[in-house]
């Protein structure tokens, strides 16, 4: 065996994070860390890299005990971790960021000429090209990911633990990268991949861990198992089928009239005409950065369209303030939870009256009723089940999956006519995504209209009654829920033209 | 009981920050003393006894963290909201000229100059610091730049205003670039005759008051506070930008303003060239706002603290050989400790958000 941690434990206040977690791995093995948000996955790998103190618990390679106490020390016994936000120096080139901290030196200087060959010599050997002179400035995500590997594989690294890596894949990166896991794997190095997307599990891993509420429930080999095994290990209960219940459609209460956006010439947002009626959730499929985030942006105010009508309840708002939006009826989930939608540093309390602390009931005369917005707090979570000790405590002391319950009920909670939910789930795990679709389909059901904007074509295709396809902003066409297919609407994503 | 002890836990929680930057400083300028040969008890100690041991230092040292409060709470109400300004000074300056000169040349009954002096005082400060906002708005010149120059075009031409046409040359002939005086009728009347403090302590003890419930209950106060933990997420949310940007800058200019406003009022009845300069009352304002993490409560209570200093520091001169010069090293060491306290709390913000990003636990 070469890894191996036994025993470990780590407590947080009265909740257990770690609670006797053993792991092993092999050489050349992959193993996948599957678990919902807050299971004990990222504090365990954490242990492993140095970044977390155990409060017991031992750690061995090579059968000999080791003490990590920093990643310096993680580094210097062969374990490199891939971040799944990297920690790149976007000024800097490929080299100067594979080498940092450990640049070879010439007689008195940085040894550039040899920092070059060695980046080089590292991509023939690992199979991952990459010109050492390029700059990281405007590089497709897939290759910045790449150098986050090469500058692992450079401190000469036998244990490679992947974050999430692909939670910020196109499709086709993501296939690449599972490719060069495999012949990582192959040359002999370990890999631990940190996981929610357990197809990924299913075609890479030769092992999976499971772990639940900081405790390991299953270690089991990928051969012998299967997703739906994987998934009920994870969530601790059968996922159901879900079953969308007809409703009657009613008045439109969002409509764009030849949206567009142009800008140095380009379009943006391209003539873009779009309806959504009470009752209806509404799908916006299409890959990111198609426009999805303009389209948004235009509906609330945020950026101004060059032409076109936003119409909400029969009310035109184009180009209007997002307060007069909101008001007349339109929520918003926004994409990026952590950038758009909270802000870490504040209390839960502040970050669930935002966008609403101006109305009836958090405020008067100026001043906001603070009693009232803990109270309200208090309702989200307790409706929304978000796990969380205090509406005092600090939005960045909860997980992923709790943060977007939580912005979820804010925006749902206001009872508006119609919401926009931008990537609902992306990052979380099986459990709050199943929660969060309900509470989507619930609010359809109550009458209400819902635009679903999402690159998971699964979930477009499980939620939408009907479904608009964007690619480089214009809509390439309109499927209802009988007539959607998978292979179509994967084809208009793509630009219609081939599916590479 | 526990949830009493919970409750003034709380209530120290402001005075944590200013605590820990204010011990390190003690604990450097011991170090130094003791180079010095000297013992730094016995330094403290008279310190102490001459910042806060009779009434007639305790009112000295009152006096002295007037202001200091004052452009304390500018600070923190711009800082707070991501406007990194530091025009405290030439607000300062512009504040005390304009209330001195309408105090002086305007007719009518005192109570109406009164008003109007202190109204027009902080309407020009307040309308400096809009200035700033403005080109920052429009062409995007850094605040803390613009503030800054500000800073030293404003003490020249204050100087240059009052030599050529404000000049007082009753007194000492014009030897001190100084305006005439206020009425007496209309200068803060002092607590004790005997002391140099005056109501204008207590007025600035309301005034933190005041910033405390602007800042912590309005709406106003939420919207800075969002806006300085995350623009984006508050520009979604419905928060005016530009708009929490110039009203804080306004209302940063005014308090810094009624700073420059209360030292006419209070310690020299009259504008006197240099002497909002030289003690570098707003920068020490700056630095109590920046230990106190901008709560309007620590302002107050680090101000005294940095006053006292100040104070206390005077008193060493005069029964010990430890040079005066000892309280500018403490005061030098807190500023160090507080930057190393922004950049602390920095990198541990980036490591939080980091692992927000992360969905870890």
């Amino acid at each position: 065996m070469f890894l191996r941690m036994e025993n470990i434990y780590k407590k947080y206040g009265s909740l257990y994070a770690n609670k006797d977690v053993g792991l092993t791995l092999k050489k050349g093995e992959i193993l996948a860390l599957v678990g919902e948000n807050g299971a004990g996955k990222t504090t365990i790998m954490k242990v492993l890299y140095g970044l977390v103190k155990p409060d017991s618990g031992d750690i061995f390679i090579n059968d000999k005990k080791v003490d990590i106490t920093n990643p310096r020390a993680a580094i210097k016994h062969g374990i490199g971790m891939v971040q799944q936000h990297f920690m790149l120096f976007d000024e800097f080139t490929v080299m100067e960021n594979i080498v940092y901290g450990r640049e070879p030196r010439g007689k008195l200087f940085f040894d550039v000429k040899k920092a070059k060959q060695d980046v080089i010599n590292l991509g023939k050997k690992y199979e991952l090209p990459l010109d050492p002179d390029r700059g990281l400035n405007g590089m497709p995500v897939g290759l910045k990911q790449r150098v986050e590997i090469l500058k692992v594989l450079y401190q000469d690294t036998d244990i490679i633990i992947f974050d999430e890596p692909t939670a910020v894949l196109t499709p086709q990166e993501v296939t690449e990268l599972l490719k060069t896991m495999k012949s990582l794997a192959a040359i002999g190095k370990s890999i631990i991949l940190i996981t929610h997307k357990l197809n990924e599990v299913m075609e890479v891993a030769d092992r999976a861990l499971v772990m639940r509420e900081g405790e390991k429930v299953g270690d089991v080999l990928v051969k012998d198992t299967s997703i739906k095994e994987l998934s009920y290990l994870m969530v601790g209960r059968h996922i159901p089928n879900r079953k969308v219940p007809k409703v009657k459609v009613g008045q439109t209460v969002f409509e764009t009239k030849n949206l567009s956006i142009v800008k140095k010439d380009v379009a943006i947002l391209d003539d873009v005409s779009i309806n959504v009626k009470r009752g209806e959730i509404v799908g916006i499929a299409g890959v990111s950065g198609n426009g999805q985030s303009e389209l948004v942006e235009a509906v609330f105010g945020l950026k101004k369209s060059t032409s076109g009508n936003v119409i909400i309840n029969g009310v035109d708002v184009t180009n209007t303030t997002i307060h007069n939006v909101r008001d007349n009826g339109v929520a918003l989930v926004p994409e990026d939870r952590n950038i758009h939608g909270s802000a870490a540093m504040a209390t839960l309390t502040e970050n669930s009256i935002m966008g609403y602390y101006h109305l009836d009931g958090f405020s008067k005369y100026g001043v906001i009723d603070y009693k009232a917005s803990e109270e309200f707090t208090k309702e989200l979570i307790n409706e929304f089940d978000v796990a969380s000790s205090s509406t005092k405590q600090l939005m960045n002391s909860l997980s992923g999956g709790n943060v977007q319950k939580l912005i979820l009920a804010r925006e749902i909670n206001h009872k508006s006519p119609f919401l926009i939910v931008a990537e609902p789930t992306r990052g979380v795990d099986i459990g709050a995504m199943e929660f969060i679709h309900k509470e989507l389909i619930q609010k359809r059901t109550n009458g209400d209209g819902v635009l679903l904007i999402s690159s998971e074509l699964t979930e477009i295709l499980d939620l939408s009654d009907r479904i608009y396809v964007i690619f480089e902003g214009q809509i390439k066409g309109e499927f209802t829920r009988e007539n959607a297919t998978k292979e179509e609407i994967g084809f208009l994503m793509l630009g219609g033209n081939s599916i590479e | 009981m526990n949830k009493y002890y919970k409750k003034t836990l709380n209530l120290l929680e402001p005075l944590k920050q200013p605590a820990m930057a204010i011990g390190f400083a003690f604990i450097v300028g011991a170090i130094v003393m003791l180079f010095t040969g000297a013992n730094p008890i016995e330094v403290y100690g008279i310190m102490f006894k001459g910042a806060f041991s009779s009434q007639f230092y305790l009112s000295a040292t009152f006096a002295k963290a007037t202001p200091i409060i004052l452009t304390g709470l500018g600070a923190s109400v711009a800082w707070r909201a991501n406007c990194f300004a530091i025009g405290g000074e030439g607000q300062m300056i512009f504040g005390a000229l304009t209330a001195a000169l309408i105090a002086i040349y305007l007719p009518g009954p005192l109570w109406i100059r009164i008003i109007i002096s202190m109204i027009g005082g902080v309407a020009v400060g307040g309308g400096m610091s809009l200035f700033s906002a403005y080109l920052f708005d429009k062409l995007q010149m850094s605040l803390s730049i613009s503030t800054l120059m500000m800073n030293y075009s404003s003490k020249f031409l204050a100087m240059g205003l009052v030599v050529m046409f404000f000049l007082d040359t009753t007194s000492t002939g014009g030897m001190l670039k100084q305006t005439k005086q206020i009425p007496e009728g209309m200068r803060f009347p002092r607590v004790n005759a005997d002391y140099a403090l005056t109501i204008g302590f207590f007025i600035a003890v309301i005034i933190v008051l005041l910033v405390w419930f602007l800042l912590n209950k309005t709406k106003y106060g939420y919207e800075s506070k969002m806006t300085g933990y995350n623009p984006e997420f508050s520009r979604f949310g419905g928060i005016n930008a530009k708009r929490i940007m110039y009203l804080s800058l306004f209302i940063s200019g005014v308090l810094s303003a009624f700073a420059g406003v209360s030292e006419v009022y209070g310690t020299y009845f009259r504008y006197v060239s240099g002497s909002l300069v030289s003690g570098g009352t707003a920068w020490i304002g700056l630095n109590a706002a920046l230990i106190s993490a901008y709560n309007p409560i620590g302002v107050l209570i680090s101000s005294i603290i940095l006053a006292s200093i100040q104070t206390g520091g005077t008193a060493i001169s005069r029964f010990t050989d430890v040079p005066l010069e000892i309280s500018q090293i403490l005061q030098g060491c807190i500023t160090l400790f507080i930057s190393a306290k922004i950049i602390i709390k920095w990198r541990r913000k980036k490591k939080l958000i980091k692992v927000v990003e992360e969905g870890g636990n």
